[in-house]
């Protein structure tokens, strides 16, 4: 943003303004997400998978996943989503049976609700698929990989409950930068959030050699 | 009333109310008593779109931009932010509101259970001292800058 737009424009809070609102927004919205998806993970369950990529044993392993979070004493709840990279979903979503049809189709159109296209609502990147267990199958290309390695992590989480997040109104800030040759301004976006885990038991990773990230 | 002019045009040509007002306007400004008065008409409201030709988005002295008469158009309402990681996990977490002080939170919790049994008549009553706990975390600010 130029000092001169600030000067001639900034006080009509034009489009442009905005736009770049918008801009700050959804990068804050990805540090954010990067943060809540770091705490969860790091006290979550962990899964142990399959050596070698099967739809089977990816139910397999799903299904130990949710009974990390269901036979935990002291935690107990009922797993609801499932959360990959939308690389994984595209590979597993291409496997075929022997006549070529394909084995994990989604049930629900992707996007629900199909005319908002709204990433803040509650169905965000929600694939439209129900894996075994009743869980949803969400994108979310957060997920870091493994440590060190090329294996992805696939998460099982009942969120709602075994996540607490808390977040404040994003502070919105313009500091000139005195005797600058470019004359800019920086503009800050920051907002105040904590993220807990009411159930850390509450989300389970399940990662093998099987899921590595390359697959696509 | 430059900028007034481009919003006019702008409603011209949507065709919105405004936008039929002003070109009820521009023919009763031009109405007259000439045969080829509907055409004079006509002339004068396409002429709105005839100034905006070649409206570049360079400022240069040479070149298409500056020698534009008009001021580029941006579809900003068609904006295309740079698109990255959606929050996806975190809109699913429960939410709660974040106190207007402090860098703390607690969430009280119950890391073990309370006694419960059989009670036999004349003896000792089963009890047992719950473990109290609570899990925090310090809140943290998050930032974005451009």
């Amino acid at each position: 943003m130029s000092q001169q737009l600030s000067d001639r424009g900034f006080t009509g809070g034009g489009t442009f303004d905005t736009e770049l609102g918008k801009q700050l927004q959804q990068q804050l919205d990805q540090t954010l997400e990067q943060y809540v998806l770091a705490q969860a993970l790091g006290s979550a369950a962990t899964v142990t998978g399959q050596s070698s990529f099967s739809i089977a044993g990816l139910y397999q392993d799903i299904a130990a996943g949710r009974e990390k979070l269901t036979d935990t004493a002291g935690t107990r709840l009922r797993p609801t989503h499932f959360f990959s990279t939308s690389d994984f979903y595209s590979y597993v979503t291409r496997q075929v049976d022997g006549s070529q049809r394909p084995i994990v189709e989604p049930r629900f159109a992707p996007g629900f609700p199909l005319a908002a296209g709204d990433e803040s609502t509650k169905w965000s990147r929600f694939t439209g698929t129900i894996m075994p267990g009743g869980v949803l199958w969400f994108e979310a290309d957060a997920i870091p990989n493994l440590g060190t390695t090329a294996e992805t992590q696939l998460i099982v989480s009942a969120p709602d409950e075994a996540m607490v997040l808390a977040e404040g109104e994003p502070i919105l800030a313009a500091y000139p930068q005195a005797d600058a040759t470019t004359l800019q301004i920086v503009l800050n976006l920051r907002a105040y959030v904590a993220a807990i885990p009411r159930y850390p038991s509450g989300t389970a990773t399940i990662t093998s050699a099987a899921y590595t990230a390359s697959l696509v | 009333m430059a900028r007034y002019d481009r919003e006019l045009a702008y409603e011209v040509r949507t065709g919105s109310p405004e936008g039929r007002r002003v070109e009820r306007a521009v023919a009763e400004y031009y109405r007259s008593d000439l045969p080829n008065n509907r055409e004079l008409i006509a002339q004068k409201q396409a002429e709105l779109r005839a100034l905006a030709t070649g409206g570049g988005s360079t400022a240069s002295a040479s070149g298409g931009g500056g020698a534009a008469l008009v001021s580029p158009y941006f579809v900003w309402e068609a904006c295309a932010p740079f698109r990255g990681i959606h929050r996806t996990f975190a809109d699913q977490c429960g939410t709660a509101t974040l106190p207007a002080w402090g860098l703390e939170l607690y969430i009280p919790a119950f890391t073990s259970t309370t006694g419960t049994g059989q009670q036999t008549e004349g003896q000792t009553v089963r009890r047992r001292t719950r473990a109290p706990g609570y899990r925090m975390r310090r809140s943290r600010p998050l930032p974005a800058r451009s």
